[in-house]
C-alpha cells in the first residue's frame, strides 16, 4: 500500500537521526576495507590528493559528512570505481532493517528480563545474547560472527 | 529502548564493527574511527585469563563483547560475542555490567558448554 506524504514525514521525523551517523560512516568503512585491501595508508591518500594527512584522517573517521565530490575524490585516490545506487541492497540501512530485524530485537525490553537475570537494567542496558539467536537470512549475523573472510552462521548451544 | 540518540549509537557501533570483523585485526581496523575498543575488563577463571572489551562511541556509550576460539574442521575459528550495551553514567565499568560479562564468559568456557555451527 502506497505511504501519504504525511507518513513518510513522519517516519524521516524518526528514523533520520538514529541512521545519520552509520550512513556517515558506511562508505568510510568501505573505503577503509580497500585501503587495507590494497595496503594504502593515510598518507598514501594524502599525497595522492594533494591534502594534508590530519585532513584525511579527519575524513575517514566516519563522522563526517562528506560531500559527494569528497567521496568521488577518495575513491578516485584509491582507485577504484564508485556508483550510487536506488534501491534494494544487501548491505543498506533502511527502515526495514529497522524495524524488520536487529534494531528492533535489541531495542525489544524482553530479552532485558530473559537474559540479565540479577543485573540492575533499565532503558540503558541490554542484554545482547539476542544476537546469538540470529536466523542465517539475517543481514546483520555478521555482527556475532567472526569467520575471517567468510560468513558463517553461528548458533550458541549452552549447557544448563 | 526508545531513546532515538542510543539506537542510533548501538547501530553505529554495530555497523562500525560489522566492517572490523572481516579482518584479522578487527581492533587495528577501528583504529581512528569515531568507535574505539580497549579492555573494560580483565579477570582470572579455571587458571586462564579473559578479557571483555568495550566498544566506545561519544561519551556515554559503550557495547561490551568478548572473543573466544572454537574448534573448527581443520583450524580454530575466532568468534566476537555480544554482551551488553550500556549508556554509561560513570567513569568506570559499573561492577553490574562485569559480573554480569563475566558470567556469559565463565559459560562459554565451562567445559560441558558447545558452540555448534549451522
Amino acid at each position: 500500500m502506497k505511504k501519504s506524504n504525511a507518513t513518510i514525514f513522519q517516519q524521516l521525523q524518526e528514523e533520520t537521526g538514529i541512521f545519520r551517523a552509520a550512513r556517515r560512516s558506511d562508505v568510510v568503512m568501505k573505503i577503509r576495507l580497500k585501503m587495507t585491501e590494497k595496503g594504502l595508508r593515510n598518507v598514501d591518500l594524502a599525497e595522492r590528493i594533494g591534502v594534508s594527512e590530519a585532513n584525511i584522517s579527519r575524513w575517514l573517521k566516519g563522522n563526517q559528512n562528506l560531500s559527494i565530490d569528497t567521496i568521488y575524490l577518495l575513491a578516485d585516490a584509491i582507485e577504484e570505481p564508485l556508483s550510487i545506487e536506488l534501491g534494494r541492497a544487501a548491505d543498506v540501512l533502511t527502515h526495514e532493517m529497522h524495524h524488520g530485524s536487529h534494531c528492533g530485537e535489541a531495542c525489544n525490553a524482553e530479552y532485558i528480563e530473559d537474559e540479565v537475570g540479577d543485573l540492575c537494567v533499565g532503558e540503558t542496558v541490554i542484554a545482547l545474547r539476542a544476537y546469538a539467536k540470529i536466523r542465517p537470512e539475517s543481514p546483520l549475523q555478521r555482527f556475532a560472527f567472526k569467520g575471517s573472510k567468510a560468513n558463517i552462521g553461528l548458533e550458541i548451544l549452552v549447557a544448563p | 529502548m526508545d531513546d532515538p540518540g542510543k539506537k542510533a549509537s548501538l547501530l553505529e557501533m554495530l555497523h562500525q564493527l560489522s566492517y572490523a570483523i572481516t579482518q584479522d585485526d578487527y581492533q587495528g581496523f577501528l583504529k581512528g574511527t569515531s568507535v574505539n575498543v580497549k579492555c573494560a575488563h580483565d579477570f582470572k577463571h579455571a587458571g586462564s585469563k579473559y578479557k571483555v572489551w568495550e566498544l566506545k562511541y561519544q561519551n556515554k556509550d559503550r557495547l561490551y563483547f568478548f572473543t573466544h576460539k572454537v574448534s573448527g574442521n581443520r583450524e580454530a575459528i575466532n568468534i566476537l560475542i555480544l554482551l551488553l550495551f550500556h549508556h554509561k553514567n560513570t567513569q568506570n565499568t559499573p561492577e553490574q555490567v562485569k559480573a554480569y560479562c563475566e558470567k556469559i564468559v565463565k559459560i562459554f568456557n565451562e567445559p560441558k558448554s558447545a558452540v555448534k555451527f549451522i
